[in-house]
């Protein structure tokens, strides 16, 4: 039995693991001491592996190249040279009739790693000539990433994931990391059994409220109005620290100026949070030694996202609970490699290493290093991924080049998504499984899986990690580095890597707080954290030490924000708000999980829409019961799941379920300051459904009919090309 | 003898059901489909896993009217072959922690059927008596919530109490003198 | 699971309504009279025993005339094809099934005589002339829109049919009582020691877990 060393493809603790191959198979897992996770796997690092083998659970692995040479043909298989010939020619076309600007690319944060991604952004670059490179933190921890660059300098957490165990008070704001994080959830876990506090604010009684000493139920999309009575009570109460704010913070009387009407008698009617009760969490979060805030989508998946970074940002620096190993910010990124996907450049506005694009000098570095004249790399910001559906309909973007996204599972108004990607002139895409978005696809690549290729992971917590090929691609599958170099050199820009470790040189060439993560330093358990500018002296654990931020005069900014309702508001026609979670058991839009025997075992099609006993008792609704759920954009067949933990008024569905699909219910409205949707809260109705057996029934053939389309549609990857009789079928 | 079961604590459970993946794939597949044979249940207050306490005088075994489940040891064990699927013992545990699953079975010679049976399984914890490494839920459990508890551990239990307890007694005694 | 009657003993009366109301209800329809209920009084306990459907029916395996067979989760008896073999309720182990009516010699009302067993001695051999043979079991009255007579009747409520949506509420309801009293458990701590920690208190009382976590990072 060979054992492979990797780092887990699902969420961004970045737990280290072995991939266990026999006969050239991966036929299982085991933990290692990996300074996260410390020997501890969850579900899916333990059982999600198998998806590595085709085992066709649910859709098929993409083992060739195919075409469809025009629209509405069936895909063809073709040779690579073709397939990339193709694709360089008409992205070519499109960009000699419509310009540089028309064409709109996007990173994958998951399997690839950042070697592929740093190679994918030389292209769109340095080959195509534009900035319109983004990745999902767009439609995740965007806000988080913007907003504490504007406030504290870093768009990242300030404290390390295992240190968290170690604050005497952690806050959970908008976070549920049981279900997004389990490795988190046990340093939280740990916490509480070394004598923490746990102070909760959600509006579902999550896990953590069930061992938390302050749970504030916080109604939905109330999120400025209670931050902003925090620090409220903050000032209030005499427990900011003058001197830290003196020397450390700026902007604070004009902030005040705003803040000071946010006490919270006069927000308790949009927070529904008892007054006392907020009180003393603000006393018990401020005068503890050391206080962590940790939050999630909860906070950044609002119409007012970057505003409440901004302001959580600014109640850890008043109160001086940021700076330390024990005290900080926590905004856990999501999936495994996300981190990773901004620390490589997969945004509109930023390079590698968070230099921007509009930087003149970081333009000439950028265009010395990778030998093109300074004219060819744009000044400008690029469009971001949500800006996708009107750039196309107003015909600003005719191209698309897809990276390891399913974009029809994951973003909101699924309906309206699939329009948007069938109006495309030209639609590349680059995955390991045929998903629904790479269904509709003119060229379809099929990329190699995380345990076929090497590479680096960027963690949660800024810990660049290692990972290793485990076994061969499938088919004719390639390493994505592999084909966007391949890609680039057909249509002028050529790039010519042997392996990951050379890309991941030039990485740390142009990102001078990447440079001491050489390879070496991350063999085996090794790992690095950034900032980390030189090779023999240690990762920062830590950031903003001292009261050291990362802005241009050192100090960290306190911005001011009014409260602003969500955009639609629950009415008669529409009495229930929707919010989108996460499972535990299941990852993103499920094209790795959902093949997993495991996981997909215990949680099927068409997944769950939580309600509280009383919303589900007016509509007759009895637990476990099939149901309707639908809102102005759509409506879909789902299962109902009676619980207590829900809050009445609000049902809570995953974004995970292909037929239970709550993107075809949410709505395409963006924080305007970080292109981030309100999937969060929208409005939508639950309807009860009479005859159950025909419910099941129609269920499991609209889900029969899906896995069965999206197989046909593979299909053609299966008969052997005719130019080459030689050639066997796959 | 005393009997050996696992048991959650609701404190450190996360309700990630690493449990139940870990359970069902570390036992064979019934009709092809894994099952879990631990319940992870969540209420408003409490996640935690439900299984079988392998009592010691247990319902289930009682109830049983064919000896399909006797005692080994401390253990309750199964003699699947002789299930036949009248769910007493389903009726007669009092924490729910054991179930029937059916299965089908189609025999043929030469493509014609000549016999459909149905084969029902009694589907509860078996404390992973044949994995070397022990249960599969305990050493995979993230956060260390699930345990084996057994006779030993009860007793060291109860006599660390008792001696906390003699303990307290005697400067409750020191304080009443002073006093 | 199946749906079949159950009966709560510590609500029992012993009156034997059930006995009766089975009986009229299979009248009605031409159906063998014999009560498909058996009403057992021990020193202890009163209480019907009748058929449990089991998914893995003996009965059924056992029929040498498949007349036994499963009506989705009922196991019913077709009179009509049981030759009174009495195989089935020789392995029925909850004495559920038995035979009723007539031995052939009184097929076709012919009048033979020939050795009656009273009742009272075993249902498997008794017999009645005039009324065919066939083994008799609870079939759950599914011809009659009013379900189990038996139920109807049952003065005290004892006698009760249990189903699917009963049997996943019960499992769920005993499972959540199985969790409030680890919730219990947990909480009898001070510290946070319980009886689910194995290490003993005197030793320190170090957590199972003792793995190094943030003192690696402070010194990387």
């Amino acid at each position: 039995m060979e054992k492979h060393m990797a780092v887990c493809p699902y969420c961004g603790a970045g737990c280290k693991l072995d991939l266990l191959v026999q006969n050239g198979k991966v036929v299982g897992v085991e933990p290692l001491n990996g300074i996260t996770n410390e020997g501890e796997l969850c579900l899916k690092g333990y059982y999600g592996f198998d998806f590595i083998n085709d085992t066709n659970i649910l859709v098929p692995r993409l083992l060739h190249p195919m075409i469809r040479r025009k629209k509405g043909q069936p895909l063809e298989r073709v040779s690579w040279d073709e397939a990339l010939d193709f694709t360089a020619k008409k992205l070519q076309e499109i960009i000699d009739k419509y310009g540089p600007e028309s064409v709109m690319l996007t990173g994958s944060s998951r399997g690839p790693g950042n070697e592929a991604n740093f190679v994918m952004q030389k292209f769109t670059r340095a080959c195509i000539g534009n900035n319109n490179i983004d990745n999902c933190a767009r439609t995740c921890h965007g806000p988080s990433v913007i907003g504490l660059m504007d406030a504290v300098g870093s768009g990242a957490m300030s404290v390390s994931i295992p240190n968290m165990e170690n604050a005497d008070v952690i806050m959970l704001f908008g976070y549920n990391p049981s279900a997004s994080h389990p490795i988190v959830a046990r340093r939280i876990v740990k916490a509480k059994e070394k004598g923490a506090k746990i102070i909760v604010c959600d509006p579902r009684y999550i896990e953590t409220a069930r061992i938390a000493d302050l749970y504030l139920p916080l109604k939905n999309g109330s999120n400025l109005a209670m931050m902003n009575a925090f620090c409220n009570i903050a000032v209030n109460e005499g427990l900011i620290d003058k001197n830290f704010i003196d020397e450390h913070v700026s902007g604070f009387d004009e902030w005040w100026e705003t803040i000071k009407n946010y006490t919270p008698e006069s927000v308790q009617d949009i927070t529904g949070i008892d007054p006392e009760l907020a009180r003393q969490a603000v006393r018990m979060f401020a005068t503890a030694d050391n206080s962590i805030i940790g939050w999630g989508m909860g906070v950044t998946q609002q119409v007012q996202g970057v505003m409440v970074v901004h302001t959580i940002a600014a109640f850890a620096c008043i109160l001086n609970q940021i700076g330390r190993d024990n005290a900080g910010l926590a905004p856990v990124r999501g999936q495994n490699n996300v981190q990773g996907s901004c620390d490589m450049g997969m945004w509109p506005s930023l390079y590698p290493g968070y230099q921007k694009v509009n930087d003149p000098a970081i333009r000439a570095k950028f265009a010395k290093a990778w030998n093109v004249p300074e004219e060819k790399l744009s000044l400008k910001e690029g469009f971001k991924l949500t800006d996708l559906p009107h750039a196309v309909r107003e015909g600003k973007i005719k191209a698309f080049y897809n990276f390891g996204e399913d974009g029809l599972q994951t973003e909101p108004d699924s309906i309206d998504m699939k329009n948007v990607l069938e109006s495309l002139e030209f639609y590349i895409s680059q995955d390991i499984f045929m998903t629904q978005s790479t269904a509709l696809a003119d060229v379809v690549l099929p990329g190699s899986s995380w345990g076929e290729h090497d590479g680096v992971f960027s963690a949660s917590d800024r810990t660049f990690q290692r990972f290793t090929a485990a076994v061969s691609p499938p088919g004719e599958a390639r390493h994505d580095w592999e084909i966007f170099q391949d890609l680039s050199t057909r249509m002028g820009y050529p790039m010519h890597y042997n392996n990951t470790e050379e890309i991941w040189n030039e990485v740390r060439e142009l990102c001078p707080n990447f440079y001491g993560a050489t390879y070496e330093r991350m063999e085996g358990l090794g790992y690095a954290q950034w900032p980390v500018p030189k090779v023999d002296e240690p990762g920062a654990t830590t950031l903003y030490k001292g009261g050291q931020f990362n802005r241009p005069d050192k100090k960290a900014l306190l911005i001011p924000h009014d409260f602003k309702k969500p955009t639609e508001e629950p009415d008669d026609q529409y009495p229930l708000i929707l919010c989108t979670v996460r499972e535990v058991g299941h990852y993103s839009c499920r094209s790795m999980t959902g093949n997993c025997q495991a996981l997909s075992g215990l949680a099927d099609e068409p997944g769950y829409i939580t309600m509280h006993p009383d919303d589900a008792a007016i509509r007759g609704i009895q637990d476990q019961q099939l149901v309707w759920a639908f809102s102005r954009r759509g409506k879909v067949i789902t299962r109902a799941d009676v619980t207590e933990r829900c809050n009445k008024g609000t049902v809570y569905m995953t974004y995970q379920w292909w037929i239970g699909k709550c993107n075809d219910l949410t709505m395409h409205q963006t924080d305007p300051l970080s292109g981030t949707p309100e999937d969060k809260f929208s409005a939508c109705q639950v309807e009860a459904i009479a005859d159950q057996v025909c419910a099941e029934n129609h269920m499991q053939d609209l889900y029969a009919k899906l896995k069965k389309r999206l197989a046909d549609e593979a299909a053609p990857q299966n008969v052997a090309l005719k130019s080459d009789p030689s050639m066997v079928a796959a | 003898m005393g009997n050996k079961f696992i048991a959650g604590n609701p404190n450190l459970c996360i309700g990630c059901g690493t449990c139940m993946a870990a359970c069902m794939m570390e036992h064979p597949p019934i009709d092809g489909v894994p099952i879990p044979r631990l319940a992870l249940i969540k209420t408003r207050q409490t996640s935690v896993p439900i299984s079988c306490h392998h009592c010691q005088d247990a319902p289930c075994v009682a109830s049983c009217p064919e000896q399909a489940l006797y005692y080994e040891g401390t253990r309750v064990e199964v003699r699947e072959n002789r299930c036949i699927g009248c769910s007493s013992c389903v009726l007669a545990c009092p924490y729910g922690a054991i179930e029937i699953v059916l299965t089908t079975s189609t025999k043929t010679i030469g493509g014609v059927v000549y016999q459909n049976s149905r084969k029902p399984y009694v589907l509860k914890c078996d404390l992973c008596v044949s994995k070397p490494e022990g249960p599969a839920c305990v050493s995979t459990c993230l956060t260390k919530s699930l345990k084996i508890v057994d006779e030993a551990s009860i007793k060291t239990s109860t006599q660390d109490k008792r001696v906390k307890a003699a303990q307290a007694a005697e400067i409750a005694a020191s304080q009443f003198e002073l006093a | 699971m199946s749906q079949f009657i159950v009966v709560n003993p510590s609500k029992c009366i012993g009156c034997g309504t059930c006995l009766l109301a089975c009986s009229a209800a299979h009248k009605e329809v031409g159906r063998q009279t014999n009560p498909r209920l058996n009403l057992v009084q021990t020193k202890e306990v009163s209480a019907t025993v009748t058929c449990h459907h089991c998914q893995g029916a003996p009965c059924a395996l056992v029929c040498p005339v498949n007349a036994i067979k499963f009506d989705g989760d009922m196991v019913v008896v077709d009179e009509k094809c049981c030759i009174s073999c009495k195989m089935c309720a020789l392995v029925c182990p909850f004495g559920a099934i038995k035979l009723s009516g007539t031995s052939v010699a009184g097929v076709a009302g012919i009048q033979v005589e020939t050795p009656t067993f009273p009742k009272g001695t075993s249902d498997i051999i008794a017999w009645e002339i005039g009324v065919y043979a066939a083994a008799v079991k609870c079939d759950l009255c599914s011809f009659s829109k009013d379900g189990p007579a038996c139920v109807n009747s049952c003065l005290t409520g004892s006698v009760q049919v249990i189903d699917k949506s009963h049997h996943k509420k019960l499992l769920n309801d005993k499972r959540i009582k199985a969790s409030v009293e680890l919730e219990a458990i947990a909480k009898d701590t001070s510290e946070g020691r319980n009886v689910l920690e194995t290490r003993s208190v005197l030793q320190g009382g170090k957590t199972l877990d003792n793995k190094n976590s943030s003192e690696d990072r402070s010194n990387q």
